[in-house]
């Protein structure tokens, strides 16, 4: 018997099994949040947060439905009802004098509806429906339907280039603790928000990534500062909803409105 | 074809109070305290991105036809619904209700489509908050009998 093949051979796969074993130990070095995500589950806390929610209209939401009297409001009107307490009792409080001037801004001023301009960063990470996630070795990209937008967060944290200017969704670095992918952005330039507020360039924000233990739910928890407009961080949530099925269509058709009215002039 | 406005004002107006989180503002464009039926054919369906949009045909009571414009949600919205390209069809006689333009013009934001069967093409919307309202009842099921 010709032993020199057999040996090889056992070679060969002790290789393939370092490389196999290697290659394992690379990808549990990270949770996996690869993949397409979209609307959270059907479920009415779930429901709360597909845009954005924090604990206090969460809480408040669950005041309205435990009490009988609200029994036969639509489910939706009680919804809104904790959008409008949340903007009330959270946002407005923790706006500057600065930020105050023009708050709520009128959605006829949002020059994404004015001029099909893409979101900006404060708004993006929240948009609603698909978020595709991909890691490498050196970073994640992020992909988003609304308006297509694509961010890449860099895991080698690397400081960005001397001459780079605030943009659209600023300047991400990132690392894994433990199961939570945990992105700091800076170099956000100046836009709006989707509670009604302006924010400055001088905004920052630090994101937290975890999947539920079920795999069915991506879960978000930011923190956002910026001391031209809040007076204190706000920290907001968000769910989405595992997707694998579901795709991100072409953004090839925004109009600029012909018609419209602002605030005031409404009746 | 016929054309039908129905108006509701008052109440309805304060239920919809102009929400500044809407993904893309369609109350600078559309009253969304006030909706208006129409009936006619669909000549074309738009199913784009950020808005989907179905052009019709529509009669009003002086026999005129007049080309009226409904905007909705668009492509990333309604496919997580399940709705496609085909989900509308030209030549299709639909009756469709909505928010109207603050202008008048000849314009609605979709909130409901029944086809010439009597069927509803629900938005995902209207799908999601059935699903939602399923799961209130069995709360206040389960809190009647707690108490």
């Amino acid at each position: 018997m010709n032993r020199t093949p057999f040996f090889l051979s056992v070679a060969i796969i002790q290789s393939l099994l370092l490389c196999i074993s290697a290659t394992v130990q690379a990808q549990s070095d990270y949770p996996d949040l690869n993949g397409m995500w979209s609307d959270p589950p059907l479920t009415i806390a779930d429901s709360q947060c597909s845009l954005f929610c924090t604990d206090v209209s969460l809480s408040y939401l669950d005041e309205l439905l435990d009490d009988p009297a609200n029994d036969d409001r639509p489910l939706a009107e009680l919804q809104r009802a904790a959008g409008r307490y949340q903007r009330e009792q959270y946002f407005h409080p923790r706006l500057t004098a600065a930020a105050l001037e023009n708050y709520p801004r009128d959605p006829a001023d949002d020059p994404g509806f004015l001029r099909c301009e893409p979101w900006g960063f404060a708004k993006e990470i929240f948009s609603p429906h698909q978020l595709e996630l991909r890691h490498y070795d050196d970073r994640v990209e992020m992909r988003y339907g609304e308006w297509e937008a694509r961010r890449t967060v860099y895991l080698d944290g690397r400081a960005a280039p001397d001459d780079y200017l605030p943009s659209l969704l600023g300047w991400s670095i990132g690392h894994y603790e433990g199961d939570t992918l945990v992105i700091e952005t800076s170099s956000v330039r100046g836009n709006l928000t989707f509670w009604g507020a302006e924010h400055s360039d001088q905004l920052t924000a630090v994101e937290r990534y975890t999947r539920s233990d079920d795999g069915e739910r991506l879960f978000l928890s930011v923190t956002l500062e910026d001391p031209w407009s809040l007076k204190q961080p706000v920290m907001l949530k968000k769910i989405w909803g595992w997707a694998p099925d579901q795709e991100i269509s072409a953004y090839e058709d925004c109009k600029p409105p012909t018609e419209f009215s602002r605030r005031e002039d409404r009746p | 074809m016929k054309l039908q406005q129905t108006v509701f004002l008052g109440l309805i107006t304060l239920l919809f109070a102009e929400s500044i989180y809407s993904h893309h503002a369609r109350t600078p464009v559309y009253d969304a305290g006030r909706s208006v039926t129409v009936e006619g054919l669909v000549t074309e369906f738009r199913f784009f991105n950020p808005h989907a949009e179905i052009s019709l045909d529509v009669t009003d009571d002086a026999g005129n036809l007049v080309k009226w414009s409904i905007e909705m949600a668009g492509r990333l919205n309604l496919t997580v619904g399940g709705w496609t390209g085909d989900s509308v069809m030209v030549g299709e006689r639909v009756v469709i209700t909505g928010n109207p333009t603050h202008t008048g013009s000849p314009g609605l934001w979709l909130e409901h489509l029944i086809r010439a069967d009597g069927s509803e093409l629900l938005l995902p919307g209207a799908v999601r908050s059935n699903a939602l309202e399923e799961e209130r009842r069995r709360r206040i099921e389960e809190r009647e009998q707690r108490n």
